[in-house]
């Protein structure tokens, strides 16, 4: 019984190794990405080390990092102007001596692409581990891993992968050090006190989440048949939202005018996004996103610190009519501003 | 008036609770609604100070009433508010 699961497990891993572009036996199932981040996190860096990152992350990088600083770790966190990575900046930051460069490559908050493969090349060169959060792209944006300059890279289950909330999971590398963030029992080397070497075991001591690596494997199977078309319909109906909002003079746009991933945020005039974001699920049945997307400094870099944004995000099952209700929500609320 | 109240057409006095997190804020929910308490999750109006961007909405005349409620439960809460 025991064997039969892990022979799915295994199957879910090979799965994500050939979406990926890499090694099964160097993909770590975890619970989310900001698990993945974590393990990264605190699995290489320690007292003395630097880490470089920029202000569009998410909390889930930045509240390890402020944790990490309390250990004894130099944080520089470069101001991202315009909602962009300044790779000249990047460069600057690297002239110090820097254990690890940590960058998202889309924001969470914009949808802006950042430059991944310039940012883990200035890194690599510089002699820093260069770790990709790709919570927001995967499955959106081609990322073939081994061809990337890529040490580690973290990830979720549920949003461009479609497959279970709970579910995630890091690339490492063949060849980086990491320490695990948890130790216990792998179901090998039993009779060893000490966490094995061997990869995955090291790094996935306890009982798999079983039901949500099945859902993960099948989700990568369903990707991986038909490509990153099935986002295509998702793309257009959130540039046609771009394009349609942003001639409202009450909106402001914060996201890229060509839509890379269908993520668009906006304000309405002045009005708190939380507020509008429930007036749209209460009265429109439009779910979105307000308030800050766990991103403070990213608010700050765009001036929205204390208002936050909507975010609309389309998805795989979303139409026309989603697109066209919308933006009549939209439109409805700028009449009462 | 707020954009909330211009869509759900409130005009009488409302108080709202603040609770510390989504976890509270949905427990507080559950205890009320049991106890008889008109409690609706609504957004916090900008300009209050909050960490948690959902109230609980309820009658200003259940105030006591809930204040025991919310003691007696343990629930994590920021204030009460009358709007």
């Amino acid at each position: 019984m025991g064997l039969e699961a892990a022979r799915f497990v295994l199957a879910a891993r090979e799965q994500l190794g050939e979406l990926l572009g890499v090694d099964s036996s160097s993909l770590i199932f975890t619970k989310n990405t900001t698990e993945a981040l974590n393990l990264a996190l605190f699995g290489s860096l320690g007292p003395g080390s630097r880490v470089v990152t920029g202000a569009m992350e998410h909390n889930s990088v930045l509240r390890p990092l402020e944790a990490l600083r309390g250990r004894g770790v130099d944080v520089e966190v470069l101001p991202a102007p315009g909602g962009e990575l300044d790779l000249e900046l990047l460069e600057e930051a690297l002239k110090k001596r820097t254990t690890m460069v940590v960058l998202s490559h889309v924001s969470n908050v914009t949808g802006a692409v950042l430059p991944l493969a310039q940012a883990g090349k200035l890194a690599q060169d510089a002699g820093a581990l260069f770790l990709a959060d790709v919570a927001q792209s995967l499955g959106y944006l081609p990322l073939n891993l081994s061809e990337l300059p890529v040490d580690l890279a973290a990830f979720p289950g549920h949003k461009g992968l479609l497959g279970p909330m709970g579910t995630g999971g890091l690339y490492v590398r063949p060849g980086v050090e990491l320490e695990p963030l948890l130790y216990g029992g792998t179901g090998s080397f039993s009779d060893s006190l000490s966490q094995p070497q061997v990869m995955p075991d090291r790094f996935e001591a306890g009982t798999p989440n079983l039901p949500g690596i099945m859902g993960l494997g099948a989700a990568a199977k369903f990707i991986q048949e038909r490509g990153q078309e099935i986002h295509r319909s998702a793309l257009l109906l959130g540039q046609k939202f771009r394009e349609q909002v942003a001639d409202l003079p009450q909106i402001t746009v914060y996201s890229p005018e060509q839509v890379a991933v269908p993520v668009v945020s906006v304000n309405f005039g002045q009005e708190a996004s939380e507020e509008v974001a429930t007036i749209l699920s209460e009265f429109f049945r439009v779910a979105v996103r307000g308030g800050l997307h766990c991103a403070p400094l990213a608010h700050r870099t765009l001036g929205t610190g204390s208002q936050g944004a909507v975010r609309f995000s389309f998805g795989y099952g979303n139409t026309q009519k989603d697109l066209e209700g919308a933006i009549g929500a939209v439109q409805a609320i700028c009449q009462k501003l | 008036m707020s954009l909330w109240d211009k869509f759900a057409n409130t005009s009488t006095q409302r108080a709202l609770l603040i609770c510390s997190s989504t976890h509270h804020l949905l427990l507080a929910e559950k205890v009320l609604l049991e106890n008889g308490v008109t409690a609706k999750v609504v957004p916090v109006p900008g300009g209050l100070v909050t960490h948690c961007s959902s109230g609980l909405e309820f009658p200003p005349s259940q105030e006591a009433q809930v204040r025991e409620l919310i003691a007696k439960s343990g629930i994590a809460h920021e204030g009460i508010h009358l709007l």
